[in-house]
């Protein structure tokens, strides 16, 4: 038969800990972003689309 | 509230460094896998010469590929983008040079010690100890001006992209740091501090995650800034975007064991790994969903704009390297396409499709920008997209069929079942020689299309001239929002509740009876109460995390605990425990000095890099190359040597099977006794002597490492060595083959005639002590 690495028997609870860690954090994240308020969503989005001057670097001689 | 109007000039010659950095590694990086690429289809190619083989190059091209061309890329358009999203100059000019020019010493450093042979013997992990410090400190100069940056902010909401770039930076910093754990046997040799399974885990979860944070969460932080820049219309959803990040940091760490399915990993990782991999196509396709919807009524730009057109297909190139992956992430799957070309193939859908083409749709975005000028020849980009898009397709195409005739071909029996439809090894070989001159030719046109880049970059740049970006801001007095403390960051309702959940959860999974009943009971009344906390405090939950987001190091921390906890929960089991005493079965026997020796020629050469040293749990790999390998057996290899492609044969029974002739020939012309073979000749094995003189230092750190070598001063190894390097030059001149017993040829000899020789009688301590026990 396989003769594998003898585990001991807490090692089993590790997949359970990881299911339930992954599922906690997602349902919270996941109200959160439900919940976020409208403004703060549109505010958050637009942020890249903010315009800008430019300077020319040679009139600080770099 | 005050506030005063404020100008602030972006500091972007560091932009205009990284980027032109980017681009040159970029091509020689591609230079590099072109070359390889030809070598694989022509042996030729490897010229005879040490520094030239495929063995010594390959690893030049991954770290060029990764960390000279996507890293330099990844940091122009961090600093690029960062300094604008919080509307804030880099505090330090002097960090951010310090950053370049440490960056481009590593990648030099990199280019020299690679092909003279200097390598630690991990994939994407093989440059020497003390770049290894190097890249640390550049890292944390990095870390330091990015987070002073956010600290100095007049934007104080994060956007998303900036998590984005938070999370590499940690996770980065936690992946490298600990798969470079090791102890140095000289200035430019060491050996890794874990061994056997542990390095074969913590590898790929290493190797995996540089994938996921250094290839991908930074490049989706610049395609969340620079799509919406050049479509000119906000992103498709930041909610989805919120999730996006969330769900991928956290799943991405769990990854790693897919690399090593069908393997001695124990079994309960290699469910983990699968299952992980396949729930993060779910947080992938959002993000490549939100990437492309982002384009919804901008889709016209794309017959002429060639930002957009490099963008889309990066994006598609992104969903489908993600759909791919958790696809072979199956262990069914696996078991056909683990050490084909179709894993090469998913690699580079990914790196050409993704980030090769996100990076070429920044650097033409951002060249007219920084040089204040127009792109030198538009149509010389969009000729280059279609150029580059068939190259991208020629590569992906070839491997998919080579890498599926392989694994059918290798993998078909005959009889029932009982025999090899192909025993010969070298029958898949020949049988994919068009293929290999198909993904050369791919990968030609990939690096032609990229020269184009180069020139219309530069006559771009020659066009105009460099200009830093300027906004106005009104800077206000000190936000009202409360800093966090600790206490504020982990003693709150969301955390509280998030751990008691956990808590039930995990004695409703584990405990027995009462304790489970009580588990789910209290998982119940937990989740249910934090409901009605949630209604009856007025949402303040979300307040809570809105100012987080004001507070980046607590959102930092809670993101780290958030990466953590998959390595954690995989990696601590399987390295805490004593190794020797919980192997079942075979475990291996300690090389001898000589046979060390001899290994660290197979590391140095990058023999490792086509030949693995791991039977699988399938029939077919068992009937070609014996029983599977038990985990017991490489316990002691620093670094393991498992491999990840099989470009020739499974090496893990290989002694004994041929004669020490048979592998003298084989090393010197490998097609005088292989015809048909790729490999390259090693002719300078049979002139170069073994460094004795080093194995001291080397057995000294092996017992460090815990491996049971008795005491032995320098002269009982030369002893050894010598004794039992005459006997293999004896036999060798017996069958006609004369060389003198200090070659290094007749070290790698020796150790090859070891492999699959293990103590098959080792008990554990448990059956140890149940023996005593017996009257």
């Amino acid at each position: 038969m396989f003769h594998r690495l003898q585990l001991e028997e807490w090692h089993s609870i590790l997949r359970t800990i990881g299911f339930e860690l992954f599922l906690v954090i997602f349902l919270l994240m996941l109200l959160r972003t439900i919940f976020m308020p409208r403004k703060k969503v549109d505010h958050a989005a637009s942020l890249p689309l903010e315009n800008e001057e430019v300077k020319d670097t040679y009139a600080h001689g770099k | 509230m005050n506030s005063t109007k404020t100008t602030i000039e972006y500091n972007d010659t560091i932009v205009r460094q990284f980027l032109i950095a980017g681009i040159l590694w970029g091509v020689v990086g591609m230079l590099a896998g072109v070359v390889i690429a030809t070598q694989l289809a022509f042996w030729q190619m490897n010229f005879n010469t040490p520094w030239l083989t495929f063995g010594r190059l390959r690893p030049l091209h991954t770290n060029a590929a990764i960390f000279a061309f996507v890293g330099n890329m990844m940091f122009c358009g961090i600093y690029y983008s960062t300094q604008r999203l919080v509307k804030a100059r880099l505090p330090s000019d002097f960090l951010a040079q310090v950053h370049f020019w440490g960056w481009q010493a590593i990648i030099v450093a990199a280019a020299i010690t690679l092909p003279l042979g200097l390598t630690r013997g991990k994939e994407y992990a093989e440059l020497i100890w003390p770049i290894n410090i190097a890249v640390v400190v550049i890292w944390v100069v990095f870390a330091v001006n990015f987070f002073w940056t956010l600290a100095r902010r007049n934007e104080k909401s994060l956007y998303v992209a900036i998590w984005f770039y938070i999370a590499t930076i940690v996770t980065v910093a936690v992946l490298y740091i600990t798969n470079h754990l090791q102890i140095p046997t000289s200035w430019v040799h060491s050996y890794p501090v874990f061994g056997g399974v542990q390095d074969a885990l913590v590898q790929w979860w290493y190797g995996h995650n540089a994938v996921a944070f250094f290839l991908t969460t930074p490049i989706l932080g610049i395609m969340y800034y620079f799509m919406p820049k050049a479509a000119e219309r906000p992103v498709y959803s930041y909610r989805l975007s919120i999730i996006h990040f969330w769900s991928l940091v956290f799943l991405y760490i769990w990854a790693g064991p897919h690399h090593l399915l069908n393997t001695a990993l124990p079994d309960w990782l290699q469910s983990l790994g699968m299952v992980f991999s396949l729930m993060l196509w779910a947080p992938s396709w959002g993000g490549m969903l939100n990437g492309l919807l982002t384009l919804r009524g901008a889709w016209h730009k794309l017959r002429e704009d060639p930002v957009l057109k490099f963008f889309a297909a990066a994006v598609t190139f992104y969903g489908m390297a993600t759909f791919e992956g958790p696809l072979l992430a199956i262990k069914s799957v696996n078991a056909l396409a683990h050490y084909t070309d179709w894993i090469i193939g998913h690699v580079h859908s990914g790196t050409l499709g993704w980030n090769g083409f996100m990076a070429a749709g920044m650097f033409y975005y951002l060249a007219p920008r920084l040089w204040n000028t127009k792109l030198y020849s538009k149509s010389m980009a969009n000729m280059h997209f279609w150029i580059g898009l068939v190259g991208i397709l020629l590569y992906i195409a070839s491997m998919w069929v080579s890498g599926i005739t392989q694994g059918l071909m290798l993998g078909a029996t005959t009889e029932g079942g009982t025999v090899l439809a192909y025993p010969n090894f070298l029958d898949a070989v020949t049988a994919t020689k068009a293929m290999m001159h198909m993904r050369a030719t791919g990968g030609l046109l990939y690096l032609a299309g990229f020269v184009m880049l180069t020139y219309n970059i530069w006559k771009t740049i020659r066009s105009g001239s460099p200009v830093n970006g300027v906004v106005e801001v009104f800077v206000e007095e000190a936000h009202p929002v409360a800093a966090f403390t600790f206490a504020r960051t982990f003693f709150n309702p969301p955390v509280i509740y998030s751990f008691l959940v956990m808590l039930f959860l995990s004695l409703w999974g584990f405990g027995n009876d009462y304790i489970a009943f009580t588990g789910l009971i209290g998982a119940a009344v937990t989740t249910v109460s934090a409901i009605i906390h949630v209604e009856m405090s007025g949402r303040k939950w979300s307040e809570w995390y809105e100012q987080l987001l004001y507070n980046s190091m607590p959102f930092t921390i809670l993101t780290v605990a958030a990466v953590l906890v998959g390595g954690v929960v995989e990696i601590i089991p399987t390295v805490i425990i004593n190794k020797s005493a919980n192997i079942e079965g075979w475990k291996q026997i300690p090389y001898t000095p000589l046979e060390l020796a001899g290994r660290d020629i197979y590391v140095r050469e990058g023999c490792y890099l086509c030949h693995s040293q791991m039977i699988r749990t399938l029939v077919p790999d068992v009937i070609r190359y014996g029983d599977y390998s038990r985990l017991g057996e490489s316990i002691y290899d620093h670094p393991f040597q498992w491999g990840s492609k099989r470009t020739g044969p499974d090496l893990a029974r290989l002694g004994g099977k041929y004669p020490n002739v048979w592998h003298f020939k084989h090393m010197e012309n490998p097609r005088s006794v292989s015809i048909g073979s790729v490999m390259p000749n090693y002719p300078w094995l049979y002139t170069q002597t073994t460094d004795v003189d080093a194995l001291t230092s080397k057995l000294k750190v092996q017992r460090m490492l815990g491996v049971p070598y008795p005491l032995m001063d320098s002269n009982a190894i030369l002893k050894s060595t010598y004794e039992q390097a005459k006997i293999v030059s004896d036999d060798l001149v017996q069958s006609g083959a004369r060389i003198e017993p200090d070659r290094e040829i007749v070290a790698l000899i020796a150790y090859l005639q070891k492999l699959g020789k293990p103590d098959k009688n080792a008990k554990t301590a448990q059956q140890s002590q149940s023996t005593e026990s017996l009257p």
